[in-house]
């Protein structure tokens, strides 16, 4: 058996692209991967394939070819001004995403091919974000030779523009980690002079320059309270003023009657002081918002890249019936009234009418339903949907902003950015805690009083030291960090950590249809022969014509072909949308469907009874009919399982699709769903969720069709599979790598694993702090005991924390194996 | 033990440089990426083609 040499796929024995490649025939799977290997070796960076640890998908030739990524197109100021920076004199600086980076040997590669060109100057990529930074000089280099550059190596190259999103993620990231860092710096100093203070009350004797001491740490631990620690004590107000609580509120406590207290000790040169406790807290608290942080950033970053978009152009006339006319602009630059024009498998780059010619035209973009639609003179197509089989020439009516998938966009970025988070688990407790720590303190103040003890004070305040949430306030960060870095190693990106919780609370399940619990694509469910022919060769007569039509089903019948070496057809003639005629030695075929066929001979005789819904297409000689080919959208692998799985755990269970009545009833049949709601437009769908979100549900929505974004941003915590469209793969908070359906179980029970050990976390540092409440209340709680008290605690939530690695590990390891 | 009057503040001083170096490291980009340099430093142009190196060099001396 060969492999490919560049992408490593199972190539059978009759391979027949072959590349001279370091002094031998390499064998390659594709034309593709043929280019992108042979470039790589005229670039002498060959030794990419002995650096790579992993091997990269297989280059789509028809994409290298494919217009959509012409490199011409950055040379255009328009598009370049969307994502330029001037930087000095002559030096231009752009940001890319690329997409297809699988291997640290993919970031070597890119960095040296762009480094030899003449007049790059710097080319770095950022590994984590996926991100590539290049420095030119304009005199020397056109933008469109860099971006060309990369791309012959079989990479995806769009312009990386900053997004408010994403640049507030990033300014978030690092302002978290100069507050860490600041507070790292200075607890450290205090930490070194908290060891000579218990060093001596250790020993037991009195440190000479005690309060020299104090006072130091007191001016240390001032950068740590003000800056450090300043979005605390600000979400506390802004809690306070809101009358909410988060954990926010009694951490700003905790820290304020730890300092109060600590400093009041300072300047009278008596009592205990906790800045080391305070340092300590503050870094910790920062530590953990960091990496929940940080993986928050590298999630959303994954589905950047994923999901990048690269200029569109267009094929623009001068003169509507001169072809010669025609010259290819950015889209950005088309004009109501344009002609354009637009030829088979371009993307249809502006709203408008058709004026000349006739195609189908794929929406599935906006109704997520696979149907080729035809479109002729007088029909109005939509930006983004694909043109399948013919040229067409459109007048352009709505251009940008205005265009229908413009205004969607739009929409769903406002559904997006007002989606309510669920109440963290510790910030349920927060309010409870706090006001439980006021009426304890309270309590031993009064008790102590009325024993008439002088030492009221220091027990209330130690009381309220030790109850300073550190463990409880870690217990959520830690554990959603550590679920999402786990689950991201399973191929399921959350780009919300608050998903994970919202995810293992849903209760109502709905799905899309298409393409989420079926293929989404025409599958061949049946054949039935009417001749006494071998099945092999008819699918073979049947192969050869379809291979010459983009229309899904005709792309349906080539896929379920066993071998691709079709026997040539002649005299082809296409009616878009109908059916295929051609010649396969000698003899006629007609492939398509009843109307077709009766248009071209009524004599064929139909059997009228075993009609039954969906697909239907048939094969005929020039006289007699020689087979019937049923298709339909076919369920996917595991749909059945995981709607059974989820009804066990109580869970409901619901179609919500906008397909036809009998379509949704028979996937609903087959997977054992019992409520269905059929022909629903985006807006019924939405109606569907607001319904179950009133009455008190925690909704997820699984789909993937733009028509489904609304509502994926509704919905509490949304999934959509890889395959779904771009701007559907940024409106989900939980995006499936794999395109498995078991992965949504996994994530759920993952997503449970994760908020049991949050309650377990939660309920561990509770009890913590009442154990050392109880005992402070009773006398006597050394300053030394409330630090070691903290860290152990907080140390006990982290390791627990870290388990759901393994659990989450162990369950993928399972549900491999059932 | 009066140097402690010169030591303690030292130690303040030297939390405030280590704090203003850490947070210029912060804003130069140096976390930016903290799974690439990982990586990039096993990337070393040791293979048998060392075509590449020399041309990179070549391309440093021309930029400096």
């Amino acid at each position: 058996m060969n492999h490919c040499y560049h992408c490593g796929e199972a190539i059978g024995i009759n391979c027949k692209i072959f590349r001279q490649i370091d002094g031998a025939e390499r064998p390659m799977c594709c034309e593709g991967c043929a280019i992108v290997a042979s470039v790589i070796h005229e670039s002498g960076l060959a030794e990419f394939y002995n650096k790579r640890t992993s091997l990269p998908q297989p280059v789509d030739a028809s994409r290298q070819s494919n217009p959509l990524a012409l490199p011409e197109l950055f040379d255009d100021e328009i598009i370049q001004a969307q994502f330029l920076n001037e930087q000095s004199d002559g030096i231009l600086e752009a940001q890319f995403v690329v997409d297809n980076m699988h291997c640290p040997a993919c970031v070597w590669l890119i960095e040296n091919q762009l480094n030899q060109l003449q007049g790059v100057r710097a080319a770095n990529v950022n590994f984590s974000l996926l991100k590539l930074t290049v420095q030119w000089r304009k005199t020397e280099i056109e933008l469109s030779q860099i971006v060309g550059s990369v791309q012959s190596l079989g990479y995806k190259v769009a312009p990386y523009s900053q997004s408010t999103v994403s640049r507030s993620i990033n300014q978030k990231y690092r302002d978290l980690l100069k507050r860490m860092g600041v507070a790292g710096a200075f607890g450290m100093q205090v930490m070194v002079i908290a060891v000579v203070l218990y060093a001596s009350a250790w020993s037991g004797n009195q440190l000479e320059f005690e309060s020299l001491f104090h006072k130091t740490s007191l001016v240390l631990i001032l950068p740590v309270l003000l800056y450090s620690a300043a979005p605390m004590f600000l979400g506390a107000l802004r809690d306070l003023r809101m009358r909410t609580a988060t954990m926010d509120v009694p951490i700003a406590f905790g820290l304020s009657i730890a300092f109060i207290s600590s400093a009041v000790a300072t300047f009278a040169e008596n009592g205990e002081v906790y800045f080391d406790s305070i340092a300590m807290f503050v870094f910790f608290q920062l530590a953990a918002r960091v990496f929940e942080h940080s993986a928050y950033r590298r999630m959303t970053q994954k589905v950047i890249a994923l999901s990048a978009i690269s200029p569109v152009y267009a094929n623009r006339l001068s003169e509507l019936n001169d072809a010669d006319s025609a010259d290819i602009i950015p889209a950005v630059r088309l004009k109501v009234g344009d002609y354009v024009q637009i030829k088979p498998e371009e993307t249809i780059p502006a709203d408008g009418w058709v004026v000349q010619g006739n195609s189908d035209v794929d929406e599935s973009f906006l109704t997520g339903e696979s149907a080729a639609l035809p479109r002729g003179c007088g029909d109005l197509v939509i930006a983004g949907s694909q043109n399948l089989t013919n040229e067409l020439v459109v007048e352009v009516v709505r251009v940008g902003s205005e265009t229908v998938l413009e205004s969607i966009l739009q929409s769903l970025e406002e559904g997006v950015s007002t989606k309510p988070s669920p109440v963290r688990l510790t910030d349920r407790i927060a309010g409870i805690f706090s006001a439980g720590v006021v009426l304890l303190a309270a309590i031993v103040a009064v008790f102590w009083l009325l024993l008439g003890s002088e030492a009221w004070i220091t027990h209330t305040i130690s009381v309220l030291i030790v109850a300073c949430p550190c463990a409880l306030a870690l217990a959520v960060p830690t554990a959603l960090t550590t679920a999402v870095n786990a689950m991201a190693q399973l191929g399921i990106l959350f780009t919300r950590p608050d998903a994970v919780q919202a995810l293992s609370e849903a209760d109502a399940f709905l799905f899309d249809k298409t393409g989420t619990l079926t293929e989404g694509q025409a599958a061949l469910r049946t054949v039935e022969l009417y001749e006494d022919s071998s099945k092999k060769a008819i699918m073979n007569i049947a192969g050869s014509l379809a291979q010459h039509s983009r229309h899904p089903i005709a792309q349906g019948l080539v896929r379920v072909c066993e071998s691709h070496n079709f026997s040539a057809a002649t005299s082809v003639e296409v009616k878009p949308g109908f059916g295929i005629r051609g010649e396969i030695d000698g003899e006629t075929y007609l492939l398509g469907s009843k109307i077709y066929l009766k248009s071209k001979n009524a004599d064929y005789k139909f059997e009228t009874a075993s009609e039954t819904p969906g697909l239907v297409t048939y094969l005929a000689s020039d006289d007699s009919l020689i087979a019937v080919f049923r298709f339909d959208d076919s369920l996917r692998d595991g749909a059945k399982r995981l709607v059974s799985n989820l009804k066990d755990q109580g869970v409901r269970v619901e179609l919500v699709s906008g397909d036809r009545r009998e379509e949704v009833q028979r996937i609903a049949a087959e997977t054992g769903i019992r409520e269905v709601n059929w022909d629903c437009s985006p807006k019924d769908k939405l109606q569907i969720i607001r319904e179950y979100q009133k009455q008190g549900q925690c909704v997820a929505m699984f789909g993937d069709g733009i028509n489904d974004a609304p509502t994926l941003a509704a919905a509490n915590v949304s999934i959509a599979p890889t395959n779904a469209l771009d701007v559907v793969k940024t409106a989900s908070d939980v995006l499936l790598l794999t395109n498995h359906l078991r992965m949504i179980t996994l994530a759920r029970e993952t997503a449970q694993a994760t908020v049991r050990i949050m309650r377990n976390n939660a309920t561990w540092a509770v009890s913590y702090n009442l154990i050392g409440i109880a005992l402070a209340a009773a006398g006597y709680v050394p300053p030394l005991a409330a630090a070691i008290g903290m860290s152990i605690s907080s140390l006990l939530v982290v390791c627990n924390s870290l388990r759901i690695g393994r659990i989450s590990a162990a369950k993928s390891a399972d549900a491999a194996q059932s | 033990m009066e140097v402690l009057y010169l030591l303690l503040p030292i130690a303040i001083l030297v939390a405030v440089v280590i704090a203003m170096f850490f947070i210029w490291s912060v804003k130069s980009g140096q976390y930016e990426d903290l799974d690439g340099s990982a990586h990039r430093i096993l990337m070393d142009d040791d293979g048998p083609n060392q075509g590449v190196k020399s041309t990179q060099e070549e391309k440093r001396k021309q930029n400096r």
